[in-house]
C-alpha cells in the first residue's frame, strides 16, 4: 500500500552497482519506475550502502551487482551482504534478492554466484526485457 | 619500437580486423531506453567522453606491465560496448578475454591498436548521428 502522505516512504530501494556509467544509467532507467534507485561504483561503496540502509531499517529489497568492480569485487560483495544480512537476523524470504548483472557468462563465476545465494544471474549486454523478466519472477514488480 | 611490435607480434599473432561486423547497432539499446532519444544522445556522448580515456589507461597498463588490470580494464570496455551494440568492438575485447592470464602485459599490445582503430570507426559512427 502506498502512504499517502509520504508516497516516497514506501517505494521499494533498489541499489545498482555498476562502475560502468553506461551500463548505470541503463540500469537505472529501467529500474526508476519500480522503486528508488541508489547507485554504487566500487564493491567497498556497495557495501557501506547497504550496511547502513539495514541500520536505518530500509533495507534494499533488490541489489544488481555487477561482479568485475574496482578493489572489492562482486562476488565478495554478495558474500558480505548475507553475511550483514545474518547477522541482523534477516533471513529467507526477507533478505535482499540479488541478481548479478555482469559480462562473464562462465560456469565457475555462475556457479559461484548461486552459492552465495544470488537470486538471478544475467549476462551482458543489458537489456530491459531480459531485467524485467527476472525482477518479475522474483515477485517484486 | 618496430622490432617489438615485430617481437610481440610474432609471438602472439595480431587477432584478425573484425571484418563485416556491424560499427554501432543502437536498435536494442533504444529500446531499453523505451525510444527516448534524449537519453540515447546523453549515453553516446558518454561514449566519447570516457572511450578514449580507457584506452589511455590501457596503452599505460602495458607500459606498466600489469597484465590483471588490463584485463579488468578490457572487460569493462566489453561490457560497455555490449550495452550500445558497439559490436566491433565488443569482439575484439572479448578475443583479448581470451588470451591466457599469465601472459604478459605487451601481449594486449596488438589488440589495444584494433581497439584504438576500431573506437575511430565508432567515434565517426556516432558524430554522423548528431
Amino acid at each position: 500500500m502506498i502512504n499517502i502522505n509520504n508516497p516516497g516512504e514506501d517505494k521499494m530501494r533498489i541499489l545498482i552497482v555498476e562502475d560502468d556509467n553506461i551500463g548505470a544509467t541503463m540500469l537505472k532507467s529501467i529500474l526508476s519506475p519500480y522503486g528508488q534507485c541508489d547507485m554504487a561504483v566500487t564493491g567497498t561503496d556497495a557495501v557501506e550502502s547497504f550496511s547502513r540502509a539495514l541500520k536505518e531499517k530500509k533495507a534494499y529489497s533488490l541489489v544488481c551487482l555487477d561482479i568485475m568492480l574496482p578493489g572489492m569485487d562482486g562476488q565478495s560483495v554478495l558474500k558480505k551482504i548475507r553475511e550483514m544480512e545474518n547477522q541482523n537476523g534477516i533471513l529467507g524470504l526477507d533478505t535482499a534478492k540479488v541478481i548479478m548483472i555482469t559480462a562473464l557468462g562462465d560456469n565457475t563465476n555462475i556457479l559461484e554466484a548461486f552459492r552465495s545465494q544470488c537470486e538471478a544471474y544475467i549476462v551482458k549486454p543489458i537489456r530491459k526485457d531480459k531485467v524485467l523478466e527476472q525482477i518479475r519472477a522474483l515477485g517484486i514488480a | 619500437v618496430d622490432i617489438l611490435e615485430k617481437a610481440i607480434a610474432k609471438r602472439n599473432p595480431a587477432p584478425k580486423p573484425v571484418a563485416s561486423v556491424v560499427v554501432l547497432d543502437t536498435k536494442e539499446l533504444l529500446r531499453t531506453l523505451d525510444n527516448d532519444a534524449a537519453v540515447l544522445k546523453s549515453i553516446l556522448e558518454q561514449v566519447i567522453n570516457d572511450t578514449p580515456e580507457c584506452l589511455l589507461k590501457i596503452e599505460n597498463l602495458i607500459q606498466a606491465g600489469d597484465a590483471a588490470a588490463i584485463r579488468v580494464e578490457i572487460h569493462r570496455l566489453k561490457g560497455m560496448c555490449l550495452n550500445i551494440g558497439a559490436e566491433e568492438m565488443a569482439q575484439i575485447a572479448a578475443r583479448a578475454l581470451k588470451i591466457d592470464k599469465s601472459e604478459p602485459a605487451e601481449t594486449y599490445g596488438v589488440t589495444v591498436k584494433l581497439l584504438i582503430e576500431a573506437y575511430y570507426r565508432l567515434e565517426k559512427e556516432i558524430k554522423k548521428r548528431k
